[in-house]
């Protein structure tokens, strides 16, 4: 394997869609991406929370709320599952953060989360806060687990420009499903400032649950 | 692993990865991956998705569109576009045709009799020369069928909802539809520019969360039987929402016209809540077996409607011929009311059949019939066996449904008899049952084929 990408192993990685409004989407995206819309009005915010154990930057919890915007197509090029911009991430080590910043130049909220991933049997829930205040709970449910390869672009800007990276998630279990039985509830928090809460929606459109996986990136280019 | 072109002619229409496993195309992606995408060539999506096309279409695509070779009564030839073969007589539970009105001798004399009279087309716009006496005649009938002072008349059921929903909310006002509202109705929330909202399907507390965060003209939009699950609006506790934050409501009966109801007047009548409704939409499409649609109410809103619905007057008139056969088919609606008593009939024992065997069929409580499958991966080989087998049935799956809530959406019509209803349980359990989608029990009944 090529050493300049990024590994990230985990043991649940819960990521799930809900329906937001396409105003706040467009005001969180760079002005050279567009919120996809899922429907009239309503675009894709799609929070997502991760346990690594090992990899490039250690072993942390991160969670990170991105928008989902229409992929890079290129033809005779595969074609990802989805494309998001991560507007905010956060982690709860410096190591893992410092690893987001330089190598990823994510966006990061610059203190350490606390997260709490409660697992049941078909059900998984996530508590994240930071240093006491409540930023989410989710919670996701599972459908049937199979093993999963999936690639998705991920943008990001910062002041030297727009960039992409191809990110593939490869796990031994990977559950997806639209039964809208999972739940999220966001607080007034600096992660959330962007987002109208209220008209976010507290159920998930669509669910997805990788067990046992990585999580890759390949070098940063400019798009 | 990721992002590498294809190097060789054998990997050209798979996704290769660095395991060396490969997957069909067709597997792997679906429409919505062709939606959206970036770049500046607007053709850009044209050459991934016709890769993908190539693949997917004999992979179970090809099960939509199948053309028919004869009239859709209860038993149908259709040709396989993939094999080319021609499937005669198989049983069809894919046509609207609820009542089996559409190839009745008197419908297709009354066709005749107008198209010597009328020609083909209206010829023009209904609000210019495209308005003939025939339009004039089934606005009345239907207006006065429906209990309310008016009615117009659309081309297509689509156009009505689009014209009605564009034609009477603007910039700044609030539409609140289900979230299984069908896409006329998203189309007509998008085309007229207010702010759009769904409610979870038939939740009204969500649908009283979304009302009541909103100052300013509120409109709210149901379908009395949702299309793909077959379930029924709750008309009551909807109607107390509205009121309570003084929501206009439009019902959709696209599929509960001239069905629900004492006098088939559709789900709002059979809610006793026809007066609080504030606008009606049907379709002749579906228990008619005709085409277009209308939209009912006082004569105020028709009125006002005439003049501000455009996908209505910048369309031609629904045909007079088909006009023609639409007013004979609701002749023979009003004078016939066991056709609705056979056709409820035939959904008890088509309903019971089914979950005796096993078979899921979600909320359903009437015609439409969702078999659930749920399987997105094999929806479409189930299909193909059933047609192997002797039924047509359309295969639905995401994005026209949930990821993982695959089925067949089945049609009954008031003229399927005993034996094809029989039969039909018995192919579909028999499938359904070879590919575990239902319990395999004890004296079930075989594959006919053996």
């Amino acid at each position: 394997m090529p050493e300049d990408r990024g590994y990230y192993y985990f043991n649940n990685g819960l990521s799930c869609l809900f329906e937001m409004p396409t105003g706040d989407a467009r005001r969180l995206l760079p002005s050279h991406l567009q919120p996809l819309e899922v429907q009239h009005g309503r675009s894709i915010l799609s929070v997502t929370a991760f346990d690594f154990y090992e990899g490039d930057g250690g072993a942390y919890e991160e969670l990170a709320l991105s928008i989902l915007v229409p992929p890079l197509v290129k033809p005779g090029y595969l074609l990802p599952k989805a494309a998001l911009y991560p507007f905010i991430v956060a982690t709860s080590t410096a190591h893992g953060r410092k690893e987001g910043i330089e190598r990823w130049k994510l966006p990061h909220l610059m203190r350490d989360i606390d997260v709490e991933f409660t697992e049941g049997e078909d059900k998984i829930k996530v508590a994240v806060s930071a240093d006491g205040d409540p930023i989410c709970e989710m919670t996701g449910t599972s459908h049937i687990f199979e093993p999963a390869d999936l690639l998705f672009h991920s943008f990001v800007t910062d002041e030297t420009g727009n960039y992409k990276s191809n990110l593939t998630m490869r796990g031994t279990g990977y559950s997806e499903h639209e039964f809208e039985r999972g739940s999220l509830t966001l607080h007034n928090h600096e992660m959330t400032a962007g987002l109208t809460i209220d008209e976010v929606a507290d159920y998930p459109f669509r669910e997805q649950w990788m067990k046992g996986g990585v999580e890759v990136f390949t070098p940063l280019e400019n798009v | 692993m990721g992002e590498n072109k294809p190097e060789t002619a054998q990997q050209s229409g798979m996704f290769a990865d660095e395991t060396g496993s490969q997957l069909p195309l067709a597997m792997q992606y679906d429409y919505t991956n062709f939606y959206f995408g970036s770049g500046d060539d607007a053709f850009g999506m044209l050459d991934p998705f016709d890769e993908w096309y190539k693949d997917a279409k004999p992979a179970g695509y090809y099960l939509y569109g199948l053309p028919m070779q004869s009239a859709p009564t209860t038993r149908v030839d259709i040709r396989n576009t993939n094999t080319g073969e021609v499937h005669q007589g198989l049983l069809n539970f894919a046509s609207y045709n609820y009542l089996g009105l559409s190839y009745r001798p008197e419908v297709k004399e009354a066709v005749i009799e107008a198209t010597h009279l009328y020609g083909n087309g209206a010829s023009g716009s209904p609000i210019l020369s495209g308005s003939l006496e025939v339009h004039h005649e089934l606005a009345e009938r239907v207006a006065a069928f429906k209990g309310k002072e008016a009615v117009l008349l659309f081309p297509t059921g689509y156009s009505v909802n689009v014209g009605v929903i564009a034609g009477l909310m603007r910039s700044g006002d609030l539409i609140v539809a289900d979230q299984y509202a069908h896409a006329s109705l998203v189309d007509g929330m998008i085309l007229s520019k207010a702010t759009s909202r769904f409610f979870r399907h038939n939740k009204v507390e969500d649908l009283e969360r979304k009302l009541k965060r909103y100052d300013g003209k509120k409109l709210v939009l149901i379908e009395g039987v949702y299309s793909m699950d077959g379930d029924v609006a709750v008309v009551p506790e909807i109607v107390e929402v509205c009121q309570r934050y003084g929501a206009r409501i439009l019902i959709d009966e696209a599929h509960s016209t001239f069905i629900y109801g004492e006098n088939g007047r559709g789900v709002a009548e059979s809610s006793g809540f026809e007066d609080e409704i504030d606008i009606h939409v049907g379709t002749f499409s579906k228990s008619l077996g005709g085409q277009g649609g209308f939209v009912a109410g006082s004569q105020k809103l028709i009125n006002y409607l005439r003049g501000f619905s455009r996908s209505r007057f910048f369309s031609c008139g629904l045909s007079p011929v088909v006009a023609a056969g639409i007013l004979k088919a609701l002749e023979l609606f009003e004078a016939e009311p066991e056709l609705r008593a056979q056709l409820w009939k035939n959904v008890d024992f088509m309903q019971t059949g089914l979950r005796d065997a096993g078979i899921s069929v979600g909320d359903s409580e009437c015609q439409v019939i969702p078999i659930m499958v749920q399987d997105d991966a094999r929806i479409f080989k189930i299909g193909e066996a059933l047609m192997k087998e002797g039924i047509y049935i359309n295969p639905v799956k995401y994005p026209a449904v949930p990821k993982h809530k695959s089925r067949f959406r089945m049609s009954i019509s008031a003229a399927h008899s005993q034996e094809e209803l029989e039969e039909g349980v018995r192919i579909i359990t028999s499938v359904l049952q070879r590919y575990d989608i239902c319990p395999k029990t004890e004296g079930t009944i075989t594959s006919t084929t053996g």
